[in-house]
């Protein structure tokens, strides 16, 4: 991979949503780290009740490091390569789903963010991912 | 019995049980989704997608027009040596018609 932007974006190929989602992962987690969590986050009501907010970032950022590491080394772990990747969208896709569930709850007067669409289509492409890496994960050799 | 489940369920709260139900919904989604992909992968290969080919497509064209643009370079190369050739050939004529008459 050549550190070009035509470079990259051979590279991650198809692949540039499960990139987009391990960035997103990585962006919240170090938000949580920056500003934490006693701050208005609406979204993590529901984790925060079983799990602190350390241990909710330090999910986020290891969940998007280990995500994007796969997506960089691809094609050179032909075999858990591929494993890794949806593993990983499908914890996304459980996070997701539950920062969803909290935003839709929310009383319309509290509910001040415009994220519950964006964890609403973040789950599904989630899901979408868990297939896609280990369906097409023969092409060329390398995860698709 | 009724009255025991209605109590549990109070004390639990009602959100905490469609939570639950969600993230297994999505768990459950998860793995079919894994299921699929291991049946379909045993299917073969799919025909290659054409989208994926337009990225080699794409470098072929590059490279065409690559060497199109070597060989124009080459073309003017040649050229420029045909006329430094021409030149000394019209000098060494004129050396010889000299001599000649002299």
């Amino acid at each position: 991979m050549t550190c070009s932007l035509r470079g990259i974006l051979i590279h991650f190929n198809n692949r540039i949503s499960e990139v987009a989602a391990a960035c997103v992962m990585l962006g919240i987690g170090v938000q949580i780290i920056a500003a934490p969590v006693p701050t208005d986050y609406h979204a993590l009501d529901m984790l925060l009740v079983y799990i602190s907010g350390d241990m909710v970032a330090a999910g986020f950022i290891l969940g998007g490091a280990i995500r994007m590491a796969a997506l960089i080394a691809n094609g050179h772990w032909p075999k858990y390569g591929p494993w890794i990747r949806s593993i990983g969208a499908l914890a996304g896709a459980l996070l997701w789903s539950q920062m969803f569930l909290s935003l839709i709850v929310l009383p319309a007067e509290k509910l001040t963010s415009l994220n519950a669409p964006f964890c609403l289509v973040f789950t599904c492409v989630e899901l979408l991912s868990v297939y896609r890496a280990l369906a097409m994960r023969d092409h060329y050799g390398r995860g698709v | 019995m009724e009255g025991a489940s209605e109590k549990a369920f109070g004390a639990l709260g009602q959100f905490p049980i469609i939570q639950a139900a969600v993230a297994i919904l999505i768990l459950l989604g998860g793995v079919y989704m894994i299921f699929k992909a291991y049946m379909d992968k045993s299917k073969g290969p799919d025909p290659m997608p054409q989208w994926l080919m337009m990225g080699p497509l794409h470098d072929m064209m590059e490279a065409v027009h690559d060497i199109a643009e070597e060989s124009r370079k080459s073309n003017d190369l040649l050229k420029e040596c045909r006329d430094a050739l021409l030149a000394c050939k019209s000098a060494l004529e004129l050396i010889r018609n000299e001599s000649r008459l002299r």
